[in-house]
């Protein structure tokens, strides 16, 4: 049996030297903290503070171009380039026409656009994200080649504003850039490049984006297509036919029977309220609720018995958005339909409708 | 709904004050600049819950209403303005992004008088402003 | 009296408590120390970006899923304030959980509700809806009355199932939001389509400033309870999130507020209604089904505030939250534990997983062990004085410096409290946090384990019947206020 040990200190030896040791660590660390949170605190102060200023002196002299070009330009400091570029930028955004032109002389004439240029180039991502949009708005086409480097870069907001800016200097040449990058760029959202190209223009971006959707194939293709919707009716229609005659792609027929407008095409899309994946069925009824007309209700009353809630339910929409379709008819439909689920979503539309007037 | 076109009221002093309802203050400067220049007096209202603390009190000769402000949709201030006696005739003109033309209709629908896209011709803005207040 | 082997044990237990702590501490310390590499540079981005608006119709619709139990006196405001947010296209189902108060009566008034012959179709389990209303004024807002079925998960499925939109948005009745709040939370799905459901950060309401459901000025609260969640949220929650998100492998997305695919959340059958921490639950089962099936899938978070809630102020409330947190953690791990060190798992397998249930759900059992046998060897003079201040100071010490990275990594991305005094405030509060609030907490911890081992004879039973998710018979616990920030994980 061991002996009774009462030892004096358990935790002599290593364990309290280690301990201590640790403790003063973690008592620099504290005061290294504590210095850095206060001195943070105060750096953003002063940032806040002397933004404010800049603000105060400078947003009303740019307010100016609205009606005139400023008579007298105070002197822009290199280091406050950056701040003249936040309240720049957001006058860009707002204004059209001559006030955006005497804003980018105002640019010129403090030789902003220079600076912008160089810092297009810099590895901050704040400095370079504002310099980009800058650029956008300068028009400056010598930066062209920067600009096509960094629509290329992985990360999502600068790639895209540069594509943005791209689109700005020249619609043409940036939206073949742009288009041809978008099977590449999965992460590029499609909401906000249909902004992008919308902003464009149908001229500029038609024959790209037709082309694009013509080569389109594999999981990017449903997003070039839905672009589609921005394009001239009959430039995009032909590529459209191809994909809804020929294509047995759900994603790709899916997104085809989203932006289809011409109705010329109207059989291709009838035809395809009888395929056997719903999602297409139920594009499909949706796009005869578009375009359709009286000689459609026989398509739409046949989906309503469809085996999937969706398309039963859009089914039901879209005989309601029919041209020739009035509240009388449609009650008389709830009641002549056979199928139980039918009539049932007919009676829920029905009940949308009226509360909706 | 078409634009409702209303005579401003001949109340003394608030005529010729305009209320800029918008949260970017450089924005704001522009306006005020734009508005002040052609003899306008303008009041600002940072956010909806200001501009709807101001229903309390005289209404101005015009309102210019972001659609996107911080915590207030812009329809709902509209739309409280209506049913504020004092100010359910005042004009309102909203702004609003291009990408969002869906919310002219709603605008239109909730009681504004005429609407406003951005970016936008300052000449275009003012002669709207003077069609209510001349 | 002391044998040599119990010396041994004791010795070999005190190196374990300090490597515990150092281990604990200095892990999330190294997490906070990376994270300052990217998410400055992300709020800042974000902050300054100027995407063009979304063009509309390319967003996709959400629907919102507001559950409520007896919630009559937050409901309109919590309703006016969604009607608001801006997004182009989403749907307001509030489903009433059988309310015996005037939440029905209440919501039928300031909305005008009638009756609607909606084709209900029940895919995922609860118990019957009675009758579902459609609002007059508002033709985005749905009513769904249902029967009480003991928790908000029953609520939840209701809510689902009624659903018209691709994606749902769970929500707490008392959740306040931002307009942009959807917006943020959708942008995942919109970058990467193999997304099925996103979180983001849920910030603590208490001495905010609330105008028509909007939070419109940020504050602090008065109430130390609620100031030392604050920053517990900082140290604890928040920042492990958006690690766990880097490596793929979040194991939580807040009941509070998070949007999920549709579909997936029909296919895998809904909420369950058997255990305490059904949003954890949900996630972790998400993971389960994609991993195991080898499936590309994607579970994100966003490092934006997106959503607020209150915390509790007094003791007793917050007390059982920790304990129910607890309890659900452990729940969690048992019903997932095929996911340890599962092959397929991944990350979060060999590292989520294991870390979860090591350091968070036994964790604060070697705490409070490692405390009491401290301040008893202490006290029975086993341990000299030396040693003890040493152990307290590493334990605490760290917890603190912990906490500072945190406000130092909150002030340097999104400066939510921008005024000298209330960094001072956060200063003291965090040292408040680690000497005494911490080790409360763990207390509490480890009663919730306890009530988990003793509950676990009758859970093991109902787990071995899989698939029946039937509501046991357990009352709906009625918080004060309501769950706050994301409970169980790291």
């Amino acid at each position: 049996m061991s002996s009774l040990i009462l030892p004096a200190d358990l935790t002599a030896g290593g364990f309290t030297d280690l301990a201590w040791g640790m403790v003063r660590v973690i008592a620099v660390l504290l005061a290294l903290l504590l210095a850095q949170i206060l001195g943070l605190r105060a750096l953003l102060a002063h940032r806040k503070r002397h933004q404010a200023r800049f603000r105060a002196v400078w947003a009303p002299l740019l307010a100016t171009v609205i009606d005139t070009y400023p008579p007298r330009l105070p002197r822009l400091p290199r280091r406050d380039v950056i701040s003249f570029l936040l309240i720049w930028n957001v006058f860009q955004e707002s204004l059209r026409d001559r006030s955006k032109e005497r804003l980018n002389r105002v640019a010129r004439r403090l030789h902003v656009n220079r600076v912008a240029a160089r810092l297009v180039r810099r590895r901050g991502v704040r400095d370079r994200l504002i310099a980009v949009t800058a650029i956008g708005h300068l028009g400056e086409a010598s930066v062209w080649p920067d600009l096509e480097r960094i629509a290329e870069f992985d990360e999502t907001v600068l790639s895209l504003s540069a594509a943005r800016a791209m689109l700005r200097i020249d619609a043409r040449r940036g939206a073949d850039r742009v288009i041809s990058l978008l099977a590449r760029r999965a992460d590029w959202p499609a909401a906000n490049l249909a902004t992008m190209l919308a902003e464009a223009g149908p001229d500029a971006i038609s024959d790209a984006l037709v082309h694009a959707a013509r080569l389109a194939d594999g999981p990017q293709a449903p997003r070039v297509i839905r672009l589609l919707e921005l394009v001239h009716v009959d430039a995009a229609s032909p590529v459209i036919r191809g994909i809804l005659e020929t294509s047995d792609d759900a994603e790709a027929v899916t997104a085809c029977l989203r932006v289809v407008q011409d109705p010329a095409l109207l059989d291709l899309v009838r035809r395809r309220t009888t395929d056997e994946r719903w999602q297409i069925r139920l594009q499909a009824v949706r796009a005869l609720g578009r375009m359709g007309s009286r000689s459609d209700e026989w398509y739409l009353i046949r989906a309503l018995e469809d085996a999937n809630w969706w398309v039963r339910y859009r089914a039901a929409r879209a005989l309601a958005q029919l041209p020739a379709m009035d509240a009388q008819r449609l009650h008389r439909l709830s009641h002549t339909v056979d199928d139980r689920y039918g009539r049932d979503m007919l009676r829920q539309v029905i009940a949308e409708q009226e509360i909706a007037c | 709904m078409e634009a409702v076109e209303q005579a401003p009221e001949q109340s003394d002093v608030a005529t010729r004050n305009v209320l800029v309802v918008e949260d970017n203050g450089i924005i704001v400067t522009l306006l005020r600049h734009l508005l002040e220049r052609r003899g306008y007096v303008v009041e600002t209202a940072v956010d909806g819950r200001e501009a709807l603390a101001r229903l309390q009190g005289e209404p101005p000769g015009l309102v210019l209403l972001d659609v996107m402000l911080p915590y207030t949709d812009g329809f709902e201030i509209i739309r409280q303005m209506r049913s504020t006696p004092s100010w359910s005739s005042v004009p309102v003109i909203m702004l609003t992004a291009k990408a969002q033309e869906r919310n002219v209709v709603r605008a239109l629908d909730a009681g504004a008088n005429d609407y406003v896209i951005k970016p936008f011709k300052p000449e275009e803005l003012a002669a709207r402003v003077r069609r209510f207040l001349p | 009296m002391l044998t040599g082997s119990a010396i041994l044990l004791f010795k070999a237990f005190q190196w374990l408590a300090l490597f515990f702590f150092i281990g604990l501490n200095g892990g999330y310390i190294l997490l906070n120390v990376l994270t300052f590499f990217t998410l400055p540079p992300y709020v800042r981005r974000r902050v300054l970006s100027d995407l063009p608006e979304p063009h509309s119709g390319f967003e996709p619709p959400v629907s919102l899923i507001l559950t409520a139990f007896n919630e009559e006196s937050v409901i309109v405001g919590s309703v006016r304030s969604l009607l608001q947010l801006d997004y182009p296209e989403y749907e307001i189902i509030v489903v009433n959980d059988g309310s015996t108060d005037r939440t029905l009566e209440v919501l039928s008034e300031e909305f005008d509700l009638v009756v609607f012959p909606e084709a209900f179709r029940p895919r995922v389990a609860h118990k019957p809806v009675r009758t579902i209303y459609q609002s007059r004024l508002y033709p985005e807002l749905r009513v769904v009355d249902k029967e009480n079925g003991g928790r908000k998960s029953d609520a939840a499925n209701a809510g689902i199932n009624a659903a018209r939109f691709p994606l749902v948005c769970p929500l707490d009745a008392d959740s306040v939001l931002q307009r942009d709040s959807i917006r943020l939370l959708v942008r995942p799905f919109l970058e990467d389509s193999r997304t099925v459901a996103t979180g983001g950060i849920v910030r603590i309401l208490n001495g905010c400033e609330v105008s028509g459901g909007f939070l419109t000025r940020v504050g602090m609260p008065r109430n130390p309870l609620a100031l030392v969640q604050i920053v517990e949220y900082l140290r604890a929650f928040l920042f492990g999130r958006i690690g766990w998100s880097a490596i793929d492998a979040l194991p939580l997305i807040s009941g509070a507020f998070g949007l999920f695919h549709k579909e997936t959340l029909v296919a895998l059958g809904g909420y369950r209604h058997d255990t305490l921490a059904e949003d954890m639950e949900l996630v972790l089962r998400i993971h389960r089904h994609f991993r195991l099936q080898g499936k590309p899938y994607r579970v994100t978070f966003v490092p934006d505030p997106v959503c607020w809630t209150e915390a509790p102020e007094d003791l007793r409330t917050l007390r059982n939250q920790r304990i129910r947190w607890h309890r659900g953690l452990l729940e969690c791990m048992s019903i997932h534990r095929e996911l340890i060190f599962h092959p397929k798992a991944r990350t979060l397998g060999w590292f989520t997983m294991p870390f979860l249930l090591v350091f968070e759900g036994i964790g604060p059992l070697v705490e409070v062990l490692g405390y009491g046998i401290m301040i008893l060897g202490f006290a029975l003079g086993l341990i000299s004085f030396s040693g003890f201040m040493a152990f307290m100071l590493v334990a605490l010490g760290l917890g603190i410096v912990l906490t500072l990275t945190s406000v130092l990594l909150e002030e340097a991305s999104y400066d939510t409290y921008p005024r000298v005094g209330q960094i001072l405030t956060l200063i003291l509060t965090a040292v408040a946090e680690n000497m005494g609030y911490r080790q409360l907490t763990a207390v509490w911890r480890v009663q919730g384990m306890w009530r988990w081992l003793r509950n676990a004879d009758s859970s093991w039973g109902k787990m071995a019947r899989t698939g029946t998710w039937q509501a046991a018979a357990v009352p709906r616990e009625r918080e004060q206020p309501a769950a706050a920030a994301p409970a169980k994980s790291a």
